[in-house]
């Protein structure tokens, strides 16, 4: 922009009465200046700064600081996921470590509320890797079980990975085929010849006898209480059965009897041990392979 | 017998002044795109201090005495009515003292002074701001800066025009003051504000608008409240 035109050439009336007013107001004259006013300004000049404002103006410098940084809002950090909800049953024996890590040792332990966090569950068994899921994962001596209710679960064993989703239910370590031989029910000396009550409270009265009847009735009362669900009657039939008559003609049929019922009833540490005597003290048995194999199984 | 001012320094026996064109040593080079006409008057002032073996202190007085008078009021007129114009006008000459090379080295010593009127006459209204917001104002007498022999209607005229320029941002205000009441050209304003000249334009051109709009908004309140008619001109 060029130099301005005379305010008072302006075309505008508003402008021209302000250009007018202005103009009228700067004829006015200065007042004479007394000029011994100037030793004044010497003295002002000449006299020392005004040092106690420099501490003063320090020490409002140096508030006003703190009062910033204490008004400072903190930062905020982002908040980091939700810790899972873990529910353990009254039995269970379980520890977390620093890490975040759960070792699960025995019995029930659930993640209930479904988070972004990583859940780790170390078993004897297995190692259990989630996040956002709900399951269960419960261990006992037989294995680790787990059941997915929301989301899926990462089950690492030794050599293996197993995803299990929602709605699943996966035992660890998974139970042996159990050869077919071994599972054949050997036929006795008929003993009892009854019906199904009536025959258990007959196979019972004949245990408690003795020679080949009594142990026909306690290997038969073993496979009719294996067959009725009643496991826990029938193992203690066949462990009578054995500390009894540990050679007795019988005792080859009872050792499988015990392992089959062992093996499907995840006591694979037990069924080890039967194995292992029926094949010190059954070593003809044709059926020696089989059991040998099943062991091996169950030991893997 | 005319006075020398502070820009001829020149006593002469016969008892005129003249300017002095002795080539100087030591002089403070002096950038040749920023002298203009109206800077040549004063523009080797700190070369004829050093000619004539006078002190820095000597030099600031003779400025003093060729321009406090016009200073003092256009001090008072940055500054408004309610603070001391000697007060302001001593702070502006103490400056002139601490730093006399500056203010002898300047281009336009009047342009310099004015620059230190503007940032004193700024300061010492945020001040009285401040001081106003606190509830500290003081209440007593301030001489005029202007002289006794005005007329009434100068005087009016110079109350309203106070009135209005209260109203302005402080950038409009110093610029309309310098150039329509000061009578300073836009050069020395450029060189007093320290911004292009350019600026000086545009904003006296703003401050002119503001200012008129102002006064005819001044006017229609008065109007208003005092139930009096729009004096018809012509």
């Amino acid at each position: 922009m060029d130099e301005l035109k005379p305010w008072s050439a302006s075309t505008d009336p508003a402008e021209v009465k302000a250009a007018r007013l202005v103009a009228l107001a700067a004829q006015v004259p200065p007042a004479p200046l007394d000029h011994t006013s100037w030793d004044r300004v010497v003295r002002g000049a000449d006299g020392a700064r005004d040092v106690v404002l420099l501490p003063a103006f320090a020490a409002a410098l140096v508030a006003g600081v703190l009062l910033v940084l204490w008004l400072r809002p903190a930062p905020v950090s982002p908040a980091g996921p939700e810790a899972p909800v873990l529910v353990a049953s009254a039995n269970s024996s379980f520890a977390q470590q620093p890490s975040g890590v759960v070792r699960l040792d025995a019995g029930r332990l659930a993640v209930q509320r479904a988070t972004a966090a990583k859940v780790v569950f170390i078993t004897p068994h297995v190692t259990l890797e989630a996040s956002r899921s709900r399951f269960l994962a419960e261990v006992t001596a037989g294995g680790t079980t787990v059941r997915v209710e929301e989301g899926e679960v990462v089950l690492r064993a030794k050599d293996t990975t197993r995803v299990v989703k929602a709605g699943e239910t996966l035992v660890w370590p998974p139970s042996p085929n159990i050869p077919l031989p071994l599972t054949t029910v050997a036929s006795t000396t008929p003993v009892c010849d009854a019906t199904a009550g009536e025959r258990l409270d007959c196979l019972r009265a004949e245990a408690k006898g003795d020679g080949l009847l009594a142990q026909a009735a306690l290997y038969e009362l073993g496979v009719l209480e294996a067959k009725q669900g009643n496991r826990t009657d029938a193992l203690a039939a066949w462990t009578t059965s054995l500390s009894r008559f540990p050679d007795g003609v019988l005792h080859p049929e009872v050792r499988l009897a015990l392992l089959v019922e062992l093996t499907r009833a995840r006591r694979f540490t037990e069924a080890v041990a039967v194995a292992r005597a029926f094949e010190e003290r059954c070593a003809q048995d044709p059926r020696l392979a089989d059991v040998v194999a099943l062991r091996r199984s169950l030991e893997r | 017998m005319p006075a020398c001012d502070a820009s001829n320094f020149n006593h002469l026996p016969n008892g005129h002044c003249s300017r002095l064109h002795t080539p100087l040593r030591n002089a403070v080079p002096v950038k040749p795109a920023r002298r203009s006409r109206h800077l040549d008057v004063e523009m080797s002032l700190q070369a004829l201090v050093m000619t004539l073996g006078e002190s820095p202190r000597e030099a600031v007085r003779r400025l003093y005495v060729a321009h406090a008078a016009e200073l003092r009021l256009g001090v008072a007129r940055l500054a408004g009515r309610d603070l001391d114009p000697d007060d302001l006008l001593h702070e502006v000459f103490i400056v002139a003292l601490r730093k006399p090379d500056d203010v002898l080295s300047a281009d336009a010593p009047k342009a310099w002074l004015y620059g230190v009127a503007v940032k004193v006459a700024a300061s010492r209204r945020r001040t009285a701001k401040l001081r106003r917001f606190l509830g500290l104002e003081d209440v007593h007498e301030v001489a005029s800066a202007e002289s006794s022999s005005r007329t009434a209607e100068q005087r009016d005229a110079s109350k309203r025009v106070e009135q209005v320029l209260s109203k302005l941002s402080d950038k409009k205000r110093e610029v309309l003051v310098l150039h329509e009441l000061q009578g300073l050209p836009g050069e020395e304003i450029a060189a007093a504000l320290q911004i292009p000249l350019k600026t000086v334009w545009t904003r006296l051109f703003h401050a002119r608008k503001d200012f008129a709009a102002e006064l005819a908004r001044l006017e229609l309140i008065e109007q208003r409240t005092s139930g009096l008619k729009e004096e018809r001109h012509g």
